[in-house]
């Protein structure tokens, strides 16, 4: 029998909020141990929380760039079980009444095409603590770090509408994309502001039954995901063909062997409305206001750039998916550069550059501005790839002008004649049999003689030039 | 210098600021008389003697530059839930012995910035669960009228404390009655505001949608200056109401012409003792004689009452106390692994009312009960809400007797909690409701037991209830501490000794 996997998702997303959720602590989980704490996160005795606005309106963005409808009434549950990471006895979270709810995210599907993904709801609530267990020494102990305790978080629920691996990792990079967008939160999952959880089901394909779910924790990457659900679905597959009844449990992603093992399940306790977080009632004046603050998103952004700017449709997207990326493109364009060459260099030098560093274009020195000014020479055949390769190293590193750099660099291209004419005297006595070659049709010769000639103006010739005069000597 | 206990805040105000006398000679004053009586009568749990004798100084200190503060130098004992910087609070459990909060309840900062001077931490049932003030961890505090019988509760040892002369004023907190049913069983004015009214910041949670704090004392004006230092918005408490606050003492003084007060029919109940329901009667009259208005009034849905409000409170309870598992402060009872030592701690620390209403409260949230019980509840809150609102357009305030009994013997009930729970038929509607409601010494019993009276109104209404129950204390003047605790007084050399020591820090004064 042929199966086909059911798979929601519910992801947790930091928001990068100034303060915790519901007190004035700094919202930074990385400080010293329990630096970032208050008798409220603490909840010693007698404390109440107080919602921070900030939080309310980041949430409220991140759902209105997943297309969710936010609810004219949320409210925050008491999610009651015991364990030291959570200093009350009960986690604050929208059980009953989330924030948002019905809204969407588009993939490419595997087979082309756009596919339509739901999202079920998403409700705020508040992080807990962090545990470090020290087993080394003579009695094991574990210690609690209450820096993250209260941190906000939004919990993305989707429908199960995943079908696949592929579909659960391209859902996740799309929301990541519009989450990021709106400057409301990081979206890392190998740094723990993203964390992802599967629910998975398999059925015979075409049905439309909705089987035992198994969960899945612990996946810190997004391939990881894409994994554990391939994995989870090949062992349903197996214990079904093998008569076994599925169970509903919670399964731990292993990174290192790269499979699922059962969890030992978790105690629930009640779920009830909680009364010192007043209820969020949401005016339309209120909306208004945070519809304003939503960037300008992805799918709209790809569009105009195309009619804008004549970009190809795979263009457009590329100058799109990252807000950064995005805005540095539109303003580089601005300063009267052919788009497209643009792109091209965001494309293929700049963004693996940024990559191989892991830094975003903020954290270098580079602007578009100065950008521009690079292309502008390149464009003017001042200087050539190669130079212009090598200045837009420096410029991600210092404030320098590109055109000091240049300079400094002697990175100028070669167009005058008599100096190329030389460099080719040179090649051709020395290579007497390549130019018996090329004489007898051998034209790949050329690409091995133009690149001894680059090499011998140190990279800084004009390679049009060049190929030309290299081309009528050896004729 | 005695009977100081009979003056008002007010008075005793213009009296340390002409400096006739110190707030440290006030305070010595009380410490004198809490080692005279409170070996029998147990109300604080623990006497603060230092800090009280340094906050005095320092009020003295601040009254001799001209400062001002409308507690500035008053002794006032506080309720042991009430988080109290550097100073031990315990909610009368073992589970807390021995936590200092690190931060000061909303009300706190307050009464420390009106000037008030810290006596000691009073007695109450554990957690402020109780009638009788018999679930303290600690020690069993006696009615200062007879003590033989309970002073009522959770907040029995503030009331006590207040009806012995023993502080001048003091705070409790009211979920269900715990404020007013104690100053009804001793005689002395308890009010409990509207919900929202004074924050709960720092207050340490039993049912946080009924939990309200209050002052204790021992006349209509204290009660409205204690008001009008602990009343007002809080952003910490985020239930707390954005209104400003009048001055309470603005409606004293006010007569009842055109006041129309209304008698709930459904709070003539059997149970009801006839001393009691005589004494209602005769009160009624008085509130007539001065000019109101008495208007019939139905509140349908009282039966229902108590059994929404266990419902409710429990629930609430359970998760409140969730936190108190040994982990970060308070009492550890070590075990095998985390879940035996969650188990060891809670049960050590843990009374057995506590234990019942956690057990009780996490049965009707449990999954397959929750509708049947905590939804049901709800529903019929918001039906004991709109009794009251239905009621409020044909009256100003209810008149209702506080409790159906006088103060009970001591272990009378305490193995009968069914019948503790309905003793707080009246004052239970009110915090399902949040409304705000002062009881007022009504009279006595012939066993010369005080009996209360029950004061209701609208919300934010705490103005036209103190206004009521001034008119009601200048015409009845019901007694409100025993004769025999007046007689003893409190030895010169007690006052004199510090009182030098203060004057030296003065001279020319």
């Amino acid at each position: 029998m042929k199966y086909e996997a059911v798979i929601g998702l519910e992801i947790h997303v930091q928001l990068n909020t100034a303060t915790k959720l519901f007190c004035d602590c700094p919202n930074r989980p990385g400080d010293e141990p329990n630096r970032n704490t208050c008798p409220v996160c603490l909840w010693l005795p007698g404390n109440l929380p107080h919602l921070s606005q900030e939080a309310l309106e980041k949430a409220a963005i991140a759902c209105l760039a997943l297309n969710c409808i936010i609810q004219p009434v949320s409210a925050f549950d008491q999610k009651v079980y015991y364990y030291p990471d959570l200093p009350k006895g009960f986690q604050l979270s929208q059980h009953h009444m989330p924030l948002s709810r019905n809204g969407w995210v588009d993939i490419t599907a595997e087979k082309g095409g756009m596919k339509r993904l739901r999202i079920h709801h998403i409700h705020m609530e508040e992080d807990v603590a962090k545990l470090v267990h020290e087993t080394e020494g003579k009695t094991p102990i574990s210690l609690v770090d209450f820096n993250r305790a209260g941190t906000p978080l939004i919990e993305i629920v989707s429908e199960p509408d995943i079908r696949s691996p592929y579909e659960a990792m391209e859902y996740i990079k799309a929301l990541r994309a519009q989450l990021r967008y709106t400057g409301a939160a990081e979206c890392s999952m190998e740094q723990g502001t993203m964390r992802v959880d599967a629910n998975i089901s398999i059925r015979p394909e075409g049905t439309g039954e909705f089987n035992t779910k198994v969960e899945v924790k612990n996946m810190n990457s997004i391939r990881n995901v894409g994994d554990a659900i391939a994995y989870e679905i090949a062992r349903q597959t197996e214990c079904l063909e093998k008569g076994e009844a599925i169970m509903l449990h919670t399964r731990l992603w292993d990174p290192d062997k790269r499979v699922t093992t059962a969890m030992r399940g978790k105690f629930a306790g009640p779920c009830v409305p909680d009364p010192s977080v007043a209820k969020i009632r949401v005016t339309e004046d209120w909306l208004k206001k945070i519809q304003e603050r939503l960037p300008e998103m992805p799918a709209k952004k790809a569009d105009r750039f195309a009619a804008e700017y004549g970009l190809t449709p795979d263009e457009a997207l590329a100058m799109s998916l990252d807000r950064d990326i995005s805005e540095f493109f539109e303003e580089t364009a601005k300063q009267g550069l052919p788009p497209r060459k643009v792109t091209n260099w965001i494309t293929t030098h700049l963004a693996p550059l940024l990559k191989d560093r892991s830094q975003a274009i903020g954290e270098t020195a580079l602007t578009a501005e100065r950008f521009a000014r690079l292309l502008a020479m390149l464009e003017k055949g001042v200087i050539n790839t190669h130079g212009a390769r090598e200045v837009l190293l420096k410029l991600l590193e210092s404030n320098e002008s590109p055109e000091d750099l240049v300079e400094k660099g002697q990175f100028r291209q070669v167009s005058d004649m008599s100096e190329l004419e030389v460099i080719i005297d040179a090649i051709i006595a020395d290579h007497p049999a390549d130019v018996e070659d090329f004489r007898k049709g051998n034209e790949k010769v050329v690409g091995f003689l133009m690149g001894l000639a680059m090499k011998a103006s140190k990279g800084k010739a004009n390679p049009k030039l060049l190929r030309e005069m290299l081309v009528k000597r050896l004729a | 210098m005695d009977n100081l206990f009979d003056l008002t805040i007010i008075q005793l105000r213009k009296m340390l600021k002409k400096k006739e006398i110190t707030s440290v000679e006030l305070t010595e004053y009380y410490l004198g008389r809490i080692d005279r009586y409170d070996g029998e009568i147990k109300a604080f749990l623990r006497p603060t003697e230092e800090i009280a004798l340094q906050m005095a100084r320092d009020a003295d200190e601040k009254i001799a530059r001209g400062e001002e503060g409308p507690l500035l130098g008053i002794p006032l004992g506080l309720k042991d839930i009430l988080c109290t910087k550097d100073i031990e609070t315990t909610c009368a459990s073992n589970i807390l012995k021995g936590f200092v909060p690190p931060y000061d309840a909303t009300v706190i900062r307050k009464l420390k910035d009106a000037g008030y001077v810290h006596l000691g931490r009073l007695n109450m049932d554990e957690f402020a669960m109780g009638s009788s003030t018999e679930n303290s961890a600690f020690q069993t505090t006696k009615n200062p009228w007879d003590i033989t019988r309970i002073p009522g509760g959770s907040s029995g040892g503030s009331a006590a404390a207040v009806a012995s002369g023993l502080c001048v004023a003091s705070l409790g907190s009211d979920t269900g009655g715990s404020i007013r049913q104690p100053a009804g069983l001793c005689g002395v004015i308890g009010m409990k505001p509207t919900y929202g009214r004074v924050s709960r910041y720092g207050l340490i949670a039993f049912a946080s949608s009924l939990d309200q704090i209050g002052p204790f004392s021992r006349s209509v004006s204290d009660c409205a200056t204690m008001l009008n230092v602990i009343a007002g918005y809080d952003p910490m408490d985020s239930t707390s109401i954005p209104e400003p606050v009048p001055d309470y003492h603005s409606f004293l003084g006010k007569d009842l012409k055109d006041v129309r007060i209304g008698i709930p029919g459904e709070y003539a109940i059997k149970g009801i003792e006839d001393d009691v329901r005589k004494n209602y009667e005769e009160n009624l009259q008085v509130f007539k004689d001065q000019g109101a208005t008495l208007v019939d009034i139905s509140l349908p849905h009282t039966g229902y009452a108590v059994a929404t409000y266990y419902i409710i409170c429990t629930a609430e309870a359970s998760s409140n106390l969730a936190r108190y598992d040994g982990v970060k402060y308070g009492l550890r009872e070590d075990g095998k692994d985390i879940i035996e030592m969650y188990k060891n701690t809670r049960n050590k620390g843990f009374g057995q009312e506590v234990k019942r209403r956690i057990i009780l409260g996490t049965y009707v949230l449990s999954s397959g009960y929750y509708d049947a019980y905590y939804r049901k509840a709800g529903k019929v809150r918001t039906l004991i809400r709109q009794d009251f609102d239905a009621a409020f357009a044909s009256c100003d305030l209810i008149v209702t007797p506080l409790s159906p009994t006088t103060a009970f013997k001591a272990g009378e009930r305490i193995e009968d909690p069914l019948t503790m729970y309905l003793s707080d038929i009246f004052t239970i509607p009110v915090n399902l409701a949040g409304l705000p409601a002062v009881s007022i010494p009504g009279g006595f019993d012939t066993n010369g037991l005080p009996i209360g009276l029950h004061i209701i109104g609208k919300a934010l209404d705490e103005g036209p209830i103190l206004q009521a129950a001034h008119v009601f204390e200048s015409v009845k003047k019901v007694r409100t501490i025993p004769e025999r605790l007046t007689r003893w007084v409190v030895p010169d050399s007690r006052l004199k000794k510090p009182t030098q020591q203060h004057l030296n820090l003065e001279p020319g004064t």
